[in-house]
């Protein structure tokens, strides 16, 4: 992916997926700004010095980055001493409707699948392991045998099983209710077999927990089950849903893990409007990452970042103006194409807000907080997780705010109001 | 609907170029169309430039089977048609597997509605983040009977083709035979007003030239400023929106010299209709409410009607029915004052629009009868075919078929020669399809 030199390069360099591949964070990839750099460089510190396994919840608000900077620590740890197994849970489950004994099950048959390939496993821990499994999903051994042939292998087949059948997971969830400790013993002894055989220790990265659908499945699954994410004997990762961390509970959850780690978003403009130099580095280097900075005018690209400042919504603007550059014939994006894609997606957002949540926007605009009244009431929370208000950390601390994007909406809102 | 075409043509050319530049890798596009027959409409353009696979969704299962299984080898674009409405299993399958859309390697065009594009923002974020780009068309939103409020500020009117060829022979034969030189120059202001309506700009461009010449000769201001405001409007028209504004803006002067008010106020409307086409839509509330004070202080409820309109439209466009409708029926109030049924008729209409916009069909129905029923009383036939066609549409929408194409014949018999025949010949073809 080489630097574009002309709009449709530059369209193309502009992508929304996380970075996954060595060409890709070798092209794109920006170190974000010292004074809030990666936690990730820490993490893989903690990870290869630590002397038992440790379990890290993992936070940051949509967009800022959290699956690219978990495929960098999965290319960061030393793999002389660490087998990863990294994967998503949307990759592998109904992320609306699974709960913790759909969870463990999936987790266990990763880990498998990666035992196969790393050592030769013992025939009785083998077998075992998956007798069990077949018997939790009423998987046969003629339908192991039958789908081998077709090259699905045994944990593929039962994953797919797990993802997508809803008898299979009626099966499991009635199995573990009383054997969810069997199945995590029998995780264990997986986990005990790879890493005295390859001698290495593993480190699994779940992403996209973060995602799950309901309020309710969220709090269910990291609140009232905790106790059983911190007993696979290997290190673990688990993505965290940030909403839930607005929730009081969070307190006594957090404890239980060995470290939270939050990917902050970083503002543009410090509490009183003034520019933050290094951050808004950051976001023109993401750009003179992808594209000669010739193919923008100065004035248009500061637009772009000061009116978003968050990584996925900033690529995106930068995508719609340059397709409209393109299309007008120009040689650059100009201030013209960057004001459109930015006031179409303003227009878009302030449809879909309502007045409660205006006045909820009003409110952290002007305080520079975003609290909600009461356990019942979850105005700022939902405004946080679309999006549509900030929370930010540079040296001020941590402080909210509203979306750029919404800025000049706000004196219509006020007279409204 | 000029402006609105020019607009959306616009948005469907940056597709049509994000769909050609994206050849051979994953995107998502996503589009905004409320009217299925208008996104027939664009898939047909598209399917005229690539090859296609459109699929109309109905479960997230299709979605995630069609992605993981098919081979996408000889299709250029894939065109995903979501259904009306968002069910929780397709939220959460674009949601959850929107790598997939990535992973096909060609890109993807995703159209849905208004309500379901609300229901992705707030209900499958992951998705909406995703989306390599977005489009809102509004042709369905805005419709027909919007034209009315954005042709331009030209003090004529016409009932058909007929009587426009026949005002053509009356005027190319005094121009022989007058010998009045201002006589003269309204006759080829006129003159140029026709070529106009008969869509020859450039013949209209000619007439205007001659007529500023000699308005200029005379020394009459007034002429002149109102050939500049029609050039503005051939300009407007041809799409030379930077010229046209320097044209509005030079009559805008002159009639500020001879304190002709109306002319003002007219001139203010045009600069507000070029930038509403612009999509300046905040430089068009300026204009456009400039030119409403002009006429409220001088009392000119006709040009008060128009331009209430035109704020109407202007806030139905920034997704602000609510606001649109209070300007809307603020003209029902000055009804009763002017008194033209035509303008009441198409206000009627208007209201309708934008109930239809808000998905309240019944409510919709019942201001678009209304209309038809002045119109019909009126004898304006083209009119009438058009309100026939916009009720034909509620009942398309409502799914009831055969009413719609009861509505839509109906307007083709009274279209006839007009291009109101070819956009409802067009939507009965569709709907029969």
């Amino acid at each position: 992916m080489p630097k574009a030199t002309n709009l449709i390069g530059a369209y193309n360099n502009f992508v929304v997926e996380p970075l996954k591949t060595e060409e890709e964070f070798r092209d794109f990839y920006v170190e974000r700004p010292k004074r809030t750099p990666s936690p990730i460089e820490e993490l893989k510190d903690r990870i290869e010095n630590a002397e038992s396994a440790k379990k890290y919840i993992f936070l940051g608000f949509r967009g800022c980055g959290k699956s690219t900077e978990l495929n960098r620590l999965s290319r960061l740890i030393d793999k002389e001493h660490f087998i990863i197994v990294s994967y998503s849970i949307r990759e592998e489950l109904d992320v609306s409707d699974f709960d913790f004994r759909d969870f463990f099950a999936s987790m266990a048959l990763k880990i498998y699948e990666t035992a196969e390939k790393e050592v030769d496993l013992e025939t009785d821990i083998e077998e075992d392991f998956r007798e069990f499994m077949m018997h939790i999903t009423k998987v046969s051994e003629e339908d192991v045998t039958r789908y081998s042939e077709t090259g699905i292998s045994f944990s593929k087949l039962i994953l797919l099983k797990l993802g997508r059948e809803a008898k299979t997971w009626e099966y499991v969830r009635k199995e573990l209710e009383t054997k969810i400790s069997d199945l995590i013993e029998k995780l264990n002894w997986l986990i005990l077999e790879v890493e005295s055989k390859s001698t290495k220790r593993i480190v699994v990265i779940v992403d996209d927990l973060d995602k799950l659908a309901r309020g309710e499945q969220a709090e269910n699954f990291f609140y009232k089950n905790y106790g059983l994410l911190i007993q696979p004997n290997c290190f673990v990762i688990y993505t965290f849903p940030i909403p839930l961390a607005f929730n009081p509970y969070y307190e006594n959850v957090r404890h239980a893990f060995d470290v939270d780690i939050i990917l902050p978003h970083f503002p543009v403009r410090d509490g009183e409007k003034r520019i933050n130099e290094e951050n808004f580095s950051f976001f023109k280097g993401i750009v003179g990452k992808r594209m000669d900075l010739g193919l923008i005018e100065e004035e248009a690209l500061k637009d772009a970042i000061l009116s978003t400042g968050k990584i996925s919504e900033f690529i995106s603007v930068m995508k719609d103006a340059t397709i409209k550059a393109y299309r007008n014939e120009r040689t650059k994006i100009t201030q013209e194409e960057v004001g459109k894609a930015l006031e179409k997606l303003r227009r878009t957002y302030d449809r879909t807000l309502t007045e409660a949540h205006k006045k909820r926007l009003l409110e952290i605009y002007e305080k520079k907080e975003a609290r909600d009244e009461n356990t019942s009431d979850s105005t700022s929370r939902d405004l946080l997780f679309s999006l549509t208000a900030v929370e930010y950390e540079d040296e001020e601390g941590w402080w909210c705010d509203i979306n750029p994007l919404l800025m000049p909406l706000v004196e219509k809102w006020k007279q409204a109001d | 609907m000029e402006a609105s075409g020019l607009e959306d043509l616009e948005e469907i050319d940056t597709i049509i170029a994000e769909l050609e530049i994206s050849q051979g890798k994953g995107n998502v596009i996503l589009c905004v169309v409320n009217s299925p027959a208008y996104r027939e409409k664009i898939i047909q353009v598209l399917q005229r430039r690539f090859s296609t696979n459109v699929i109309s969704v109905e479960t997230g299962e299709q979605i995630i089977r069609t992605l993981k299984e098919q081979d996408f080898k000889s299709v250029d674009v894939l065109i995903w048609i979501m259904p009306e409405e968002p069910t929780e299993d397709l939220l959460n399958t674009l949601n959850n597997f929107r790598e997939l859309f990535y992973d096909a390697k060609i890109p993807n065009l995703v159209f849905y509605n208004q309500a379901f594009s609300e229901e992705v923002i707030r209900k499958a974020p992951d998705f909406w983040r995703y989306r390599g780009n977005y489009y809102e068309l509004k042709e369905a939103e805005r419709g027909m009977a919007f034209e009315a409020l954005e042709t331009l500020a030209t003090p004529f009117s016409y009932q058909d083709k007929e009587d426009l060829l026949r005002r053509k022979r009356i005027n190319e034969y005094l121009l022989e035979r007058v010998r009045d030189k201002e006589e003269k120059a309204d006759i080829l202001l006129e003159l140029g007003v026709i070529f106009y309506y008969s869509g020859d700009l450039d013949k209209a461009l000619e007439y205007y030239e001659k007529a500023l010449e000699l308005n200029d000769e005379l020394g009459m201001k007034e002429g002149i400023a109102a050939v500049f405001g029609n050039i503005g409007a051939v300009y407007f028209t041809k799409g030379e929106l930077d010229k046209a504004l320097q044209y509005f803006e030079k009559a805008l002067k002159l009639n500020e010299e001879l304190g002709n008010k109306k002319g003002m106020a007219n001139q203010l409307g045009n600069m507000g209709v070029l930038y509403f086409t612009k999509g300046e839509l905040d430089k068009a509330s300026g204009s456009y409410k400039k030119a409403l004070k002009i006429f409220e202080e001088s009392g000119i409820k006709e040009g008060i009607a128009t331009l209430l309109g035109n704020i109407g439209a202007l806030y139905f466009t920034k997704g602000e029915p609510d606001k649109a409708l209070e300007y809307l029926r603020r003209i029902l109030g000055l009804h009763d004052e002017f008194g033209s049924k035509e303008s009441l008729a198409k206000n009627f209409e208007n209201i309708g629009v934008v109930y239809s916009a808000k998905g309240e069909l019944n409510k919709a129905l019942e201001y678009y009868e209304k209309a038809l029923k002045i119109f019909e009383e009126m004898g304006s036939r083209i009119e009438t075919a058009k309100t026939k066609v916009n009720i034909g549409d509620i009942f398309a929408q409502k799914g009831d078929k055969e009413r719609a194409l009861e509505y839509y014949r109906e307007a083709k018999d009274l279209a006839a020669g007009s291009y109101v025949f070819e956009f409802v010949s067009k939507r009965i073809k569709e709907l029969k399809e």
